[in-house]
């Protein structure tokens, strides 16, 4: 092989390499998503809170047996009715799992309760696993615990108490506006 | 709070829901609990006493856990002990400050297994009863010493 051979097939080379190492970056679909965990969906399904990236979520810990948390549920209702057509996906998930062994049976009943109430709760409920990993990370303090997550997953809002339908409806409006 | 009639009248037939479906799974034995002093203040030390209508119980757990209008904070579940007559003792420490009442019940384990109590409530004192710091009358003493220390020196300044 001659020079003048050589030194295009050199540059072919590197330029092949470089355009491989970029198509692999690409090719891998790193999701940098900020708040990370896995739950429980009552019908026993694991699921990721990285597939919700993108969304805007809220966040709701809770326990069955906590009167304020079905307070909040009634505020969750609204806020479910008026944003289901947009950005929004709300996940209340059972943090009392752990502590005194609340179940999916249980939430189960207190959906139809609400529901023997004309009460619709028909975002997406999930439970905490049992060493209480979400509990002890998220809603150590208390709960109603609530979460305004952005697109990304990084913690917008957050607060340890029943919260307000005209505060979560502003905090939402200023993410999906 | 904003709340309206509406919601206090869900919240209370869901939660009557929820908790009759909790007692339903009493089979074994009932209990009673009573808890001491009746009307406990926050942070206070209170002793739940559960007397059991059956003498096979064996073991006990009280779940409680401490809330107010706004939140419930950490839910624990602690083992009672066994003081004679089927009755379990546990006594506890309420540890916020801004707890209203403390919601409670019992798991108890018997020949035919695991059952549960009724949920219940007890309100917690709203008067600050429990800030007393064991020494009364501390402030009058300083008062008498302050009279006294007064009239020895007015008496020296009539001397002179």
């Amino acid at each position: 092989m001659n020079k003048k051979t050589i030194i295009p097939l050199v540059l072919f080379i590197i330029f092949f390499l470089i355009l491989a190492g970029c198509t692999s970056n690409n090719s891998e679909q790193v999701v940098d998503y900020k708040t990370d965990f896995e739950f429980t969906l009552l019908n026993g399904t694991k699921k990721n809170m990285s597939e919700y990236h993108g969304k805007v979520v809220l966040l709701d810990f809770f326990g069955v047996y906590c009167e304020p948390c079905q307070y909040q549920m009634l505020v969750l209702e609204q806020i479910f009715e008026e944003y289901k057509d947009r950005n929004l996906q709300i996940i209340s998930i059972d943090v009392w799992v752990s502590t005194i062994g609340e179940t999916s049976d249980l939430v189960i009943s207190f959906l139809q309760s609400a529901k023997d109430q004309d009460v619709y709760l028909d975002w997406t409920f999930g439970l905490d696993d049992a060493v209480g990993t979400l509990l002890n990370k998220y809603a150590n303090k208390g709960v109603p615990m609530i979460y305004i997550l952005d697109k990304n997953g990084n913690i917008y809002y957050s607060k340890n108490a029943y919260t307000e339908y005209s505060v979560l409806k502003n905090k939402l409006d200023e993410l999906l506006d | 709070m904003g709340r309206n009639i509406r919601y206090l009248i869900i919240v209370g037939a869901i939660l009557c829901a929820m908790l009759s479906m909790y007692t339903g799974s009493v089979v074994a034995a009932d209990a009673t609990i009573t808890v001491s002093p009746e009307t406990p203040s926050p942070k206070s030390t209170v002793t739940f006493t559960a007397e059991f209508d059956s003498g096979d119980i064996q073991s006990v757990y009280l779940n409680y856990n401490e809330c107010n209008s706004q939140a419930c904070y950490s839910l624990y579940n602690k083992s009672m002990e066994s003081i004679g007559d089927n009755k379990f003792e546990v006594e506890i420490t309420l540890l916020k400050d801004d707890a209203t009442y403390v919601q409670y019940w019992l798991q108890f384990k018997s020949a035919d297994g695991w059952s549960s109590s009724e949920v219940e409530k007890t309100y917690l004192s709203t008067d600050s009863g429990g800030d007393s710091n064991d020494s009364p009358g501390f402030e009058l003493l300083l008062v008498v010493l302050s009279i006294v220390l007064l009239t020895i020196i007015f008496k020296i300044k009539r001397k002179k």
